[in-house]
Formats: C-alpha cells, structure tokens, sequence
C-alpha cells in the first residue's frame, strides 16, 4: 500500500520560492531610483573642525530643461551632513555615481585624510571617481553653471576623463590617491582647478596641479605640471611644446612620451630618462633643423621636470616617489627622514622625430 | 546511465568542484587582510599555500575515484571519526567564510541589507543542493559555468587598468610572509567535502583530453588567485589594506563603467555562484556526515542548513567578529583537521586496497585449488 502523501513536492518548490520573493520584498533599504537624488560631483572643505560639504545633482523639469542644482551643509562629521543634505533634498543621496570629488587645501593638509577614509574605505565612491583640487573655494568650483549651460561640477568630472593623455594635468582616481598616499613620502598630485569669469565668459581654468603629502601643499605652474607630466603620466599622447630658436618659431606636436625613474642599490642619483617622439613640423613654419629640434625640445622637457622637481623638492615633498623607488631596488636611502635632499636627480631626455 | 545508478560524478565536474573550492574565498577579502600583513610580496604566501592545496587535491583525486572515504573497507569506528572532524571543519568553515559571502552580497548588490535576509535566502538554495547531493551540485557547476566563463570574458575584455609593478618590488622573502600565510590559514585547503564524491570517468572522454583540462584549470586556478592577487597589488599598492571585496573591485575598473555607469554585475553574479556552490559543498559534507549517523533524512541537512544560518545571524554578525573568528585557534584546527584526514583517508584506502587485494588473491588460490582437486 501507497503512503499517503502530505507535502506535494511541486508545491513546496513553489512555497518556497514564494517565501524568499516575500522576504526579499522586505528589504526596505532598496528604495526606489525616484526616492533617490544621483549626485554627479561633490566638494569638501574643512574650517577648524568643521566639514562644509557641497554636492551638485541634475534636476530634468517637465520642459525637458536640464537644472544643475548644489546644496550644501556643514557638520562635524560626514554621515550627519549626508543626513542633512537628505533631508535638504527631501530624498536618500547616491554619491556612488558622483564623477568628481572637488577637495579644498584645507582638507589635504588639516585633516589627516579621515574624509577621505570615510568615502574609500566605506565605498561611499566608486574607485574611479575623480579627485581634484580647488585653487579657492571648492564650493565656487562646484556650484556655478558654466557658459555652455552646464553645472561646473558635472563639467569637471566629464572633461577630466578625456584627458588623461594629454599633456598637462594627471587625471587622479580616489583609488590612485590611495594608492600614493600609502607609498613612502604620502605624496599626491591632483589637478588644481579654479573658477573664473572674464565678461560673458564663465569657464574653469585647469592647467595647474596640486602637489600635498597631507601636511604641506604647493601649487605647480602650467609649465611644472607638464614635467609632472612627461615623468609621472606614461600615457602622453597628445599636447604641443612652444618651440622658439633665432631662425624659426612655433610649436611642436608631442606624440608619445613615457618615463623611468630607476635608482640603483648603493648610488644616491635617481636616473630619470624620458623618451619622448615629437612631429617636427607641425607649427612651425618653413624647414626647421631636426638636430636644433632635437636639442631646443629636450632642453624644454628638462626644464619643466627640474622646475616641478626643484618646487616639490623645496617644501619637502618627494613628487617622484623616490624613496619608494629606492625601498623597490632595496636602496637604504629611503630610512633616512631627509632622504629628499640626499638624492640626485639625473635627467636624460631623448628625442625622437617622426 | 552508470553514474547515474553510483551517485558517482565525472571527472570534469570533480575538476570544476575543485577549482570553485580552490578559489571561491581566495578573491574577497583574503588580499586586503594578506597586503595588510605582508604588503606587495604577499602574492608569494598565496602561491605557495594555494600550491600546497593544489597537491592535496590530487590525493583527494586519487581517494574519490575508489569512492566515497565513508564507503571504503575500512572500519566504522574510523569512518564515524573522519565524519565528526570533517562536519566541525565544515561548519566552522561555512559559517565563517560563509559570513564573508554574505557581507559580499549584502554590501554589492544591496546598500547594506540586513544579514538575516540574505543569509536565509541563500542558506535555502544551498541546503536544497546539499540534500540533493554530489551529483546535482556537479550538473549544477556544469551549468553555472558558462555565466563564469561569461563574466571573465567581459573582464578581459573591457579591463581598464594600469598595473603599477613597483608595488610589487622588491622582490625578497621576508618573515611577514609566513606570519601572514599563518595567520589566514583558514582561507586554505578547502577540500574535504570532495572526498564524498566518488568520480568516475566520462565514457565520451579521452584520457589526453582529461589531462589538457587538468592542466588548464590548474593554470586558472593561479591565474584567479596569484594572479588576482598580483593585480591587486599593482593597481591599489599598500593601500590594498583599505580595500575589501578584491574581485569586485579589481573588475569593476573598466572601459565602459564611464559611458554607462557601473558594470559589476557579471562580477557580482559570477562569484555569487561559486559562493552558492562553495556553501553548498560545505553544507553537503556536513549533511553527510550528519547522515553517517542519523540515517538518510531529509530534515538533517535542514538542521544543518539550521544551525549555519543560526551561527552567522545571530553568532557572527559582522565582518569584525568574523575576521577574529577566522584568525583565532579555530584556523589551525580546520588547516590540520583537512590535511590530516586527507592524508589519514588516503593511507586507509591503500590498507583497504591492500586486503582486497589479498582477500581476491587468497579466494583465486582457493578456486584454483578446489579446481586441480576437482
């Protein structure tokens, strides 16, 4: 005889699916994307111990008219100005999608990165949101609605990543700013932005970078920035070097550069060699002499290295990461707290024309 | 047909088996823990541990293909201790590598759910896999494959990363490796439950070919842990000690994540079936163990299925009470409890080889005789 059957099996499967779609309907974290204000750029400065942080979202109105809007709070600490900031914009805040972190001075020299832990570590932000540095206030930088309609923020965050082989400032990842800060010297480079108006014409000006180790910061002219370049940004692929001799003038059209810096066990001279490739004809009018080229182009990538080098080296800050080169090739340099002084700088810059 | 009637799996899902339990837990949150105590050389502690569970998953090859430790002549008293050391490795394992799992799930899919939920949701699907046995969770890795194959294609070729290998510099041994390989012992040798999988050979299968997959899935095998770990290494540096979930994060740099947004979800899918499959061989050799002394039920592997989800929801909790659990004494005793019953399991067969083979030689002698006599 049969045994009576009490669980049909068909629908226990079925109970069961059931039950874990009810209990997966409770997580009442999952809001909904119209209970959610996606920010696009965010900034953060520091005033005593005090955090003012900003932050820029896209408001699409029913004429179909894209509104750049910013709201802004100040706290003690981060979680309680994102509570503000929800209730300020009366939904939960996404700063996972936000394309840029516009920092102040303030808070790369004053607060020992703890802001900066809390958006890494807590995975507040992507790995690839950018990061970057306000020449004045970050709020200024964030907040105004450039001449071509488009909040400066979203502008920053869209325009820094299509320049990464240009030849000017490095594009700087919060993972890549990690990422330094843990070498020896805890030195980063971001580009250094400001806000400008001249007339009708409201634009951002980024051609400087910001160079910090977390306690003392210098701003790197145009010129600087493009040795930082030519050593810290393998991927250089596209910018002019002005080209000027007593028989033609011009400029000259960059197409690959890449950088080495190697430092062996016992010598106290880093050697740094730079391979660059220039069109030699590009701006320049006439013939001009490829040798004069040659020289005329490396003398100028050596002067923008020595001037980047030489600011940095000045207020303490291994830009180059030379003692982290030194700990790689198991040089003994590094121990040393004044290593930065102690090591040589070599420049060998070879040209190439195509 | 045969494979069918022995719960027998085949060889190919023994290796897929395998590889998931190799890697599963080696991508979380094992390179932030091991760049955090030995820094940039430590890819060298993972190649070598994982090398060592390389090899000793082939003394468990070559255990499983006479079958199953709880089927083999050897005596009961044995058999019953290998079921309690390996139900307590298993458990211990489950529950605390399990919680890495569903942090993972809880913080990638979800903006931090409560773990009750999620653990629940998953402990289900995994228990009814366990009950089901070696067979279906081979036929469901055979399936489940494909989306991983998918994923890491689309890692491969989407990947957007700069490998800095300085990070990796400078190359030399140093005591913090061992110091590290010993304080995250419990993230290795995970192969006890594939003792419990008797294999057997695909008729349609050439011996050659077999071989082209062992060696290929032991070089992906390093590939997803050394390699992941090199990675790692070069794109986060030092800084790697900040950084959890190695897998998402290493793949979520890539070229389109810019145009449309975050594209992690092949990622995400892609480890949370190793993670069901993971979960599910451990609950599998702690049901079968239960059943070495209980009888066939279902409702032990639902207890079983009970008292992990009990452990990790109310017991654990979180990832800090999970990483000191992971690094205290209960480490040494899951390393030692899987190498040593490997070992001891192995050396049993070959005894029970051994009398078989006497007990066939002595009955052939007794036939050949009673043959001449007759």
């Amino acid at each position: 005889m049969k045994k009576p059957k009490f669980i049909n099996k068909k629908w226990l499967v079925i109970t069961v699916i059931a039950l874990v779609l009810v209990v997966f309907s409770f997580l009442n974290e999952q809001k909904s994307i119209n209970a959610q204000t996606i920010v696009l750029a965010l900034s953060l400065d520091k005033n005593g111990d005090e955090y003012e942080m900003g932050v820029q979202a896209l408001k699409t109105t029913e004429t179909e008219k894209q509104e750049f809007i910013s709201y802004f709070a100040k706290g003690d600490n981060l979680s309680d100005i994102i509570e503000k900031l929800n209730y300020d914009t009366g939904n939960t805040l996404t700063l996972c999608h936000a394309m840029v972190l516009i920092l102040g001075q303030n808070v790369l020299n004053q607060d020992d990165d703890k802001a900066m832990r809390f958006f890494f570590e807590g995975q507040i932000l992507c790995n690839n949101t950018m990061v970057v540095a306000a020449k004045d206030n970050p709020k200024d930088v964030l907040s105004p609605t450039l001449t071509n309609g488009i909040g400066a923020g979203y502008y920053l965050g869209t325009m820094l990543r299509n320049v990464g082989g240009d030849l000017g400032v490095i594009p700087m990842t919060i993972k890549d700013y990690f990422k330094n800060k843990f070498r020896i010297g805890s030195c980063i480079y971001l580009p250094c932005v400001a806000y400008k108006e001249e007339g009708d014409s409201k634009y951002l000006d980024v051609t400087e970078s910001y160079i910090s180790d977390g306690k003392t910061g210098v701003i790197l002219s145009e010129t600087a920035t493009r040795g930082l370049s030519l050593v810290l940004n393998n991927g250089v692929g596209h910018g002019s070097i002005p080209f000027d001799t007593e028989t033609s003038m011009g400029e000259v059209n960059l197409v690959k550069s890449s950088a080495d810096i190697k430092i062996e066990k016992t010598a106290d001279t880093a050697k740094l060699q730079i391979k660059t490739t220039v069109k030699n004809k590009t701006y320049v009018a006439g013939k001009i002499n490829d040798e004069e080229c040659k020289k005329y182009v490396g003398n100028k990538i050596t002067e923008y290295v020595n001037e980047c080098y030489e600011q940095c080296k000045s207020a303490g800050l291994d830009v180059f990461y030379l003692g982290q080169r030194c700990y790689a090739y198991e040089n003994e340099l590094y121990k040393d707290p004044d290593y930065i002084d102690k090591i040589k700088l070599e420049v060998e810059v070879k040209i190439s024309l195509k | 047909m045969q494979n069918k009637l022995n719960d027998k799996i085949y060889n190919e899902q023994f290796l897929l088996l395998a590889f998931i339990s190799i890697i599963t837990f080696k991508v979380v949150m094992l390179p932030q823990y091991f760049v955090a105590t030995a820094g940039g050389q430590s890819y060298m502690t993972m190649f070598f541990l994982v090398a060592i569970e390389i090899m000793m998953l082939a003394v468990v090859y070559g255990i499983t293909k006479n079958g199953s430790i709880l089927q083999l002549d050897i005596p009961k008293w044995l058999k019953g201790v290998f079921a309690i050391l390996v139900f307590s490795s298993s458990l211990i394992k489950s529950t605390v590598l399990g919680s890495e799992g569903v942090a993972y799930v809880s913080t990638s899919l979800y903006a931090n759910v409560n773990w009750s939920f999620i653990t629940l949701a998953l402990i289900i699907a995994c228990v009814y896999l366990a009950h089901k046995g070696g067979k279906v969770l081979g036929r469901t890795v055979q399936i489940l494959f494909w989306v991983m194959i998918f994923a890491m294609i689309f890692y491969g070729v989407f990947s957007d990363t700069k490998f800095d290998t300085i990070n990796l510099m400078p190359f030399k041994i140093s005591p913090k490796l061992a110091v590290a390989g010993d304080k995250y012992l419990m993230w290795f040798s995970d192969f006890t439950p594939l003792l419990f999988m008797p294999v057997c050979s695909s008729r349609n299968r050439k011996k050659s070919v077999m071989a082209i997959w062992i060696i290929i899935a032991i070089i992906a095998a390093l590939i997803c842990t050394v390699g992941l770990m090199i990675a790692f290494i070069c794109i986060f540096g030092d800084s790697g000690a900040l950084v959890g979930n190695a897998f998402l994060n290493v793949s979520s740099l890539n070229k389109i994540s810019y145009m449309i947004g975050s594209v992690d979800l092949p990622t995400v899918i892609s480890w949370l079936i190793m993670f069901v499959i993971k979960l599910s061989l451990l609950l599998y050799a702690m049901a079968v163990c239960a059943k070495f002394f209980f009888g066939n039920k279902a409702w032990v592997s639902v207890v079983c299925g009970i008292i992990v989800y009990a452990i990790i929801v109310f017991g654990i909790g979180n990832l800090n009470t999970n990483y000191a659990l992971a690094t205290s004494w209960l480490r040494y005793f899951t390393f030692f409890t899987e190498i040593g019953v490997t070992i001891a399991a192995y050396i049993a067969m070959r005894i029970s080889e051994n009398k078989k083979r006497k007990k066939s030689q002595s009955s052939m002698q007794f036939q050949g005789e009673a043959y001449e006599k007759a």
